[in-house]
């Protein structure tokens, strides 16, 4: 009830804002603009939602896919994992985005490079998150199995692997943000036909603060969902946790 | 004899154990006890195979179970009771039907009352640490490995369980190592009681209606057994 009441309370003082001509309208337009500026975007522009969202879910399960089976390798191999750790914190230190050059001359203007980027930037959170979860993990549970000869495989997929479960989830929640903002930025500076972030940069070259707030409102929503739909996910396998 | 200990040695920073020796016999419950930070912990990982002395000898059967002091990182809180109890199974691969099925009639066979459906983290410390000693009888251990598995109890969950372990040892005619730093532990459910820091033996004589903290028999036994420390 209060949130519902906190946001009518925010919508109405916009609303007096821009009846009053408090504001000029280029920082912020009137409601109404904002939402025919929506309507327009729904209608006309499903396919730079669905690009973003395609891009943003490639890159992230990319990350997954990629970052996962890695940490839980290094996690295990403690010895590995002190001769590589020093690459991994100065890469992960690096922004992506300083490293969009790289990216074009290795995967050149199209999907591949912002999706590929998209894995970077959820892979490094995802592979942190997971090694550290499994350098976590409970030495009585692997005593256990081994008093009773569990081979190395039945340790990692019965023992170590559901452990290392709340933080790869963390970084699963954590890492989607980062796909939708690097997929973002990546489409507003390479490029792109069709997309949010080229939607956003489109309007902002123009002026046109109802539909960069539109924009922003759906890739809000974007993120929302994913974070609900993940966190449902995390409930339901990672329950003794949350 | 089913297990012997032969002159054990084993340092970290510091000497832990020095010159370790002694033996235990088939249906035999020995108590290790000494204060903390003696070595019991690492003598039963030597035992159990899962550490290696720096010399000395273990002889020991190739099934052993373990019991460990913290049952909240023994457990797995992603598989219920009766799961985590049919674990030792599921490593030998046997159908989760038959395995969940063979669990269930060890806990009726046993009449104990456990919450075979709840999680380890919805039911209580002394539920979990016999839902984990389940588990370890389940694979009809030769040799159990019991690492002072009610000093993280409760007074009440303690004389409980203890009372069960010192049931189900008969019933079950259980060889124990059980590792304490408590003297009515020791007394109660020993048939011998091994002092790690003296190195000396105790040989527990006292009948099964005599181990209850308020005989006579057992306050004797009590006063021998601090004599030696």
């Amino acid at each position: 009830m209060k949130k519902v009441l906190s946001l009518v309370l925010l919508l109405m003082f916009w609303i007096f804002l821009t009846w009053t001509n408090s504001v000029h309208p280029v920082f912020l337009p009137p409601m109404h603009s904002v939402l025919h500026a929506l309507h327009d975007l729904l209608l006309s522009s499903g396919l730079d939602v669905m690009s973003t969202l395609g891009r943003t879910i490639a890159g992230f399960l990319l990350g997954v896919f990629i970052a996962v089976p890695l940490g839980v390798f290094l996690g295990v191999h403690r010895g590995l994992y002190n001769t590589v750790s020093w690459y991994i914190d100065f890469l992960r230190s690096v922004p992506v985005t300083a490293m969009f050059p790289l990216f074009l001359v290795f995967f050149g203007f199209g999907n591949t490079s912002k999706i590929a980027m998209s894995a970077w930037a959820s892979g490094f959170i995802l592979l942190v998150n997971t090694i550290n979860g499994v350098r976590s993990t409970k030495l009585n549970r692997r005593v256990m199995a081994q008093v009773k000869h569990a081979t190395r495989t039945q340790i990692l997929t019965k023992i170590t692997f559901p452990e290392t479960l709340p933080f790869i989830f963390t970084g699963m929640k954590i890492g989607t943000s980062w796909s939708l903002i690097v997929v973002l930025v990546a489409e507003m500076f390479i490029g792109t036909t069709h997309g949010l972030g080229r939607r956003i940069y489109d309007a902002s070259i123009l002026f046109d603060t109802p539909m960069v707030l539109a924009c922003i409102f759906i890739v809000g929503c974007v993120g929302l969902v994913t974070n609900y739909l993940l966190t449902l996910w995390e409930k339901s396998v990672v329950h003794w946790k949350v | 004899m089913i297990l012997t200990v032969s002159h054990i040695m084993k340092r970290f920073q510091n000497p832990v154990l020095e010159d370790v020796s002694f033996s235990v016999r088939k249906g035999e419950f020995l108590v290790l006890f000494g204060p903390n930070g003696c070595g019991k912990t690492t003598l039963l990982h030597i035992i159990a195979g899962v550490m290696q002395p720096d010399s000395g000898s273990v002889r020991c059967p190739k099934k052993i179970g373990f019991v460990f002091q913290n049952y909240r990182d023994a457990l797995f809180p992603w598989k219920t009771n009766l799961e985590n109890i049919a674990f030792p199974l599921e490593l030998q691969r046997v159908p989760k039907q038959e395995r969940l099925r063979k669990a269930t009639k060890l806990v009726e066979k046993l009449t104990l009352s456990v919450p075979l459906n709840q999680y380890p983290y919805q039911s209580s410390g002394g539920e979990q640490q016999l839902v984990s000693l389940l588990r370890e009888l389940l694979s009809k251990p030769d040799l159990l490995l019991m690492d002072e598995p009610f000093s993280a109890l409760h007074h009440e969950s303690r004389a409980y369980l203890r009372n069960t372990v010192q049931d189900l040892a008969r019933k079950l005619k259980l060889t124990v190592v059980f590792v304490t730093h408590d003297i009515t532990e020791a007394v109660q459910l020993g048939d011998r009681v091994v002092l790690l820091n003296s190195k000396k033996e105790v040989r527990v004589t006292l009948s099964r209606a005599e181990r209850v903290v308020h005989s006579k028999a057992f306050q004797r036994m009590r006063k021998k057994f601090e004599a030696h420390l």
